[in-house]
């Protein structure tokens, strides 16, 4: 064991750890913040997305060691009192269905959104495509992506 | 505040499904800020800080019952939508049945009960109100959570009336609206829980946990059925954060197999030691199967085994062979896996010979059965809590978690966390069975069929998985047809169907449209087929078939409306243009199907282009549903939306392959489930109808492949029968 600083959503954790230990099982099973969804743990469904340093990332496929010092952001704190402008997006073209996924969606989406607030149909097919949803929301995802464009232009 | 008893109301109302005993209105403490709530019903509590709660028994996965169900108890209720919160009931054995979500059958079941729940309180609220003004009831409206005084305009909050409402006796038949004067019903609500889900608050299977709990994972043997000879887990048991490593003993009922888990400090923990340990299987009898070879069982079972006969009338043999335009296709389905992306876990204690349980189950009433048998217990010492469900689709049909993690809170005395890795789901999961048909159809000069036989090979869950007894006639086994929903829903007047079972070699389930999935693919399909052979247009040859008139007893059951078939049929075939000139390299496919009990209708209509070396795009899909009564519109969407998804991406390459007994996909990549970026422009027609309300969750599914299929033989001439299409050497590109 070791330990490692990381700072989640603002707040310093020290966390004792093995250091092959994925970010994503200290999140949810030692930080209790269980938004960051567990779907294949193989970096495939994309349920686990989280900004590290600003850059979204898998957490089932980054160690507690290359998080050490950084900075993460889980759905928990992406943003303080009311909705962000892309879960407000989501609520508006009403998109979860079992919601499993969503979290990890919007993750992805926020990140995208962040790096390139106009992106193309292809730039958006390129990261979305990379986030699996098993109830099949993936027409209000692509709505919700462009409402959310609208939002941060106004 | 001064602390307010409401524990006065004694009356027993019973209605339809909910049978409900004494109600004892809510008593909460008053000292704090705690509001005083109003009970009535067991699914309904009022409170004076103005929310309204709405108890709700059936599983949410997805399917948006905790909207949908609140929305027929606030329609009632004549409450502002704003004040209602929904919350899920606590499980108790006495409602058990109320529980079971399956079959698309929520709303249909509940759609009377959830109502006059919702009359019910209003209602009393109304008297309470009239008590006051001292007027007659009937001089008071509701809207918005207000009763209003008709003649003085003046009005009070439900809020304010739920102490004096708690005094009187609780109607016994609360009469409810017509539909006429519907306000919330029909009109499109967002989730209740948005909030929640979008924010991570939302707490899954996976999430919940328990103070000093234990993480543990299951090896178990790759082959279905198999057993330990040995094993070593001396290298495992040395991992640091390793607990305990403990043999989980089979159990029939609980579906659970033999196998070796890892008790340790966190799932990374459990995993990594998993990989540490040597164990030596005896496969058992599925050793050497591979998808071919089961399939080459079935179909062989098809040819020469004798069949169970589900239902036969009329001369099938002798009108097949006088007919001059015939079909025989031999169909071949494989197993599916659910997939959902929240795979299984349960949350286990075990103190004092009692359990309780954390998880997502889609009939606790079953699980508990399973489990009390499997453990020797009584319900009192098994507690079940049910939590939110990422995707069911049929998984949670089985509590082989629950069953594997209660027998490690008993060994290690401490809370356990049992998880199933997305590769356990994937591998050892329970799958939709794979089925051989041979389906032999004929038609007269006039177009009608002369003659239909449907034979079939395949396995039934309620056989392999639980032990059932077996209902042979079933839509699950999928097997002769239609079973349960009536026999074929074109007209026909020889007719036979029988099937054969035979036990898989996995793990078997329900699936999303369960039997329907395979068997309205075989149909529609076969249609297609004769409609070609006979050289008419496949839309005008189910409009002939389903004519009024074409109908003789006892082919058809009484609640099923051909003319509702054919209205979503018109409205897919307009939707894309059927009747339009097609663009260069445009093919248009169709299929319907109806569904469970006859309530809901559906269609879909694909234009495709096909290239040379079968590169598929999808120009568009137009889908069409007519599930009577619409509650909650967008929700009905939604759901027609995600089944498309789920059969699309069946049809294209949903495949479970078997080698050596193992299941070879392991996560959704290999699986082959459909992509954001490969979504298909989908249209989607609901029809506004006043019919009793139907079923939905299911309904996008079954006509999703054939109308593919009938596209894909209208581009190509080749008449694909054994799905997924991918096995026909064709692919989706975008
Ligand atoms: S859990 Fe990390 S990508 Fe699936
Ligand atoms: S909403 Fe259920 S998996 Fe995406």
């Amino acid at each position: 064991m070791k330990n490692f600083t990381i700072k989640v959503n603002g707040t310093n954790k020290n966390i004792e750890s093995t250091s092959d230990k994925p970010l994503l099982w200290v999140l949810r099973e030692d930080l209790h913040l269980t938004g960051t969804k567990y779907g294949c743990g193989f970096g495939v469904c994309g349920a686990c997305v989280i900004h590290l340093n600003g850059s979204p990332e898998r957490s089932c496929q980054i160690t507690i060691e290359e998080c050490h010092e950084k900075e993460i952001t889980t759905i928990e704190g992406l943003s303080n009192n009311s909705p962000h402008y892309v879960q407000q997006a989501w609520i508006e073209e009403n998109v979860p269905q079992c919601g499993y996924c969503q979290c990890g969606q919007i993750m992805s989406a926020t990140a995208l959104l962040d790096k390139s607030p106009n992106p193309t149909d292809e730039e958006i097919d390129e990261v979305m495509g990379d986030n699996y949803c098993r109830c099949g929301t993936y027409p209000r995802i692509k709505k919700a992506i462009h409402r959310a464009i609208q939002f941060k232009k106004q | 505040m001064e602390r307010r008893d409401f524990i006065k109301l004694s009356a027993i109302y019973s209605s339809g499904l909910l049978i409900l005993q004494s109600v004892p209105l809510y008593a909460l403490d008053a000292d704090t800020d705690t509001p005083i709530c109003f009970q009535p019903h067991p699914l309904l509590k009022l409170c004076d800080d103005g929310s309204i709660i709405i108890y709700v028994r059936k599983q949410e996965f997805g399917q948006g019952l905790h909207t949908s169900l609140p929305m027929l108890v606030a329609e009632e209720l004549d409450a502002r939508w704003k004040n209602i919160r929904v919350e899920k009931a606590e499980f108790d054995y006495e409602h058990e049945k109320e529980y079971v979500t399956w079959a698309s059958r929520a709303i249909k079941d509940l759609y009377k009960p959830m109502r006059e729940a919702g009359a019910l309180a209003r209602e009393m609220l109304v008297q309470a109100a009239a008590n006051k003004w001292n007027i007659d009831p009937s001089m008071c409206k509701t809207e918005k959570s207000k009763v209003i005084n008709m003649a003085s305009e003046e009005s009070i909050a439900y809020k304010d009336l739920i102490s004096d409402a708690s005094e009187l006796p609780i109607p016994k038949t609360p009469k409810l609206k017509n539909y006429k004067d519907f306000k919330i019903i029909g009109k499109s609500k967002k989730s209740l829980e948005i909030d929640n889900i979008l924010s991570g608050k939302t707490i899954f299977s996976y999430d919940f946990s328990l103070p000093d709990m234990a993480y543990a994972l299951v090896l178990r043997c790759p082959v279905h059925d198999g057993t330990i000879i040995n094993y070593n887990a001396t290298k495992a048991k040395n991992l640091e954060g390793v607990i305990d490593v403990v043999e989980i003993q089979p159990m029939r009922k609980a579906n659970v197999e033999q196998g070796v888990a890892v008790v340790a400090d966190s799932f990374w923990t459990a995993q990594k030691a998993i990989d540490l340990i040597d164990v030596e299987w005896d496969y058992g009898p599925f050793k050497g199967v591979t998808s071919e070879s089961f399939m080459q069982t079935l179909k062989e079972n098809v040819k020469t085994k004798e069949l169970f006969v589900i239902d036969e009338y009329g001369n099938v043999e002798a009108n097949y062979n006088e007919s001059n335009i015939k079909t025989e296709l031999h169909f071949e389905y494989p197993f599916l896996a659910h997939a959902p992306i929240e795979p299984p876990s349960c949350t286990a204690t075990y103190k004092n010979g009692k359990y309780e349980i954390w998880g997502g189950y889609q009939n606790p009433g079953l699980a508990s059965n399973g489990l009390c048998e499997s453990f020797g217990i009584e319900r009192e010492s098994l507690q079940i809590n049910l939590l939110h469900i990422g995707g069911g689709f049929g998984r949670r049909i089985n509590f082989d978690n629950a069953a594997e993690a209660m027998q490690l809170a008993k060994a290690i005395d401490r809370p356990i966390k049992l998880y199933w890795s997305r590769t356990d789901d994937m591998k050892k999961g329970a799958y939709r069975p794979a089925e051989a048909v041979t389906l032999r159809a004929s038609i007269d000069n006039y177009n009608n069929l002369s003659s239909w036989e449907f034979r079939s090979s395949g396995s039934s869950w309620f056989v392999d998985t639980f032990g059932l007894i077996e209902i042979p006639n079933s839509a699950h086994t999928g097997y002769g047809g239609f079973g349960e929903e009536g026999n074929l829903y074109y007209p026909v007047g020889h007719y036979k169907s029988a099937g054969f079972h035979e036990p898989a070699p996995v793990n078997t389930s329900p699936w999303r449209s369960i039997g329907n999935s395979r068997s309205v693919n075989s149909v529609e399909c076969a249609i297609d087929d004769l409609a070609h052979k006979a050289q008419t247009d496949p839309l005008e040859f189910r409009l002939n078939l389903l004519q009024e008139n074409g109908w003789k007893s006892p082919q058809k059951r009484k609640d099923y409306q051909p003319n509702r078939l054919v209205n979503v049929l018109n409205q897919v075939a307009e939707g894309i243009g059927w009747f339009k000139p097609k663009k260069a390299d445009h093919y248009y496919g169709i299929a319907c199907c109806p569904y469970l009990g006859k309530l809901s209708y559906a269609a879909h209509a694909f234009d495709i282009s096909v290239s040379k070396d079968k590169k598929i795009t999808i120009n568009r899909v137009v889908a069409a549903i007519d599930c009577g009564m619409v509650i909650n519109p967008d929700g009905v969407l939604a759901q027609m939306e995600g089944a498309f998804i789920w059969a699309l991406s069946a049809a294209l390459r949903g495949e479970i392959t078997l080698k050596d007994g193992v299941v070879q996909e392991s996560t959704f990549k290999e699986y082959g489930i459909l992509r954001f970026d490969e979504m298909p422009p989908l249209e989607i027609i609901i029809t506004d109808s006043k019919e009793d309300p139907g079923s939905v969750g299911e309904m996008g599914v079954p006509s999703v492949a054939p109308a593919l299929c009938n596209a894909i033989f209208a581009a190509t001439g080749d008449r694909i029968t054994t799905l997924p299409i991918s096995k026909s050497g064709y692919e989706l590109i975008k």
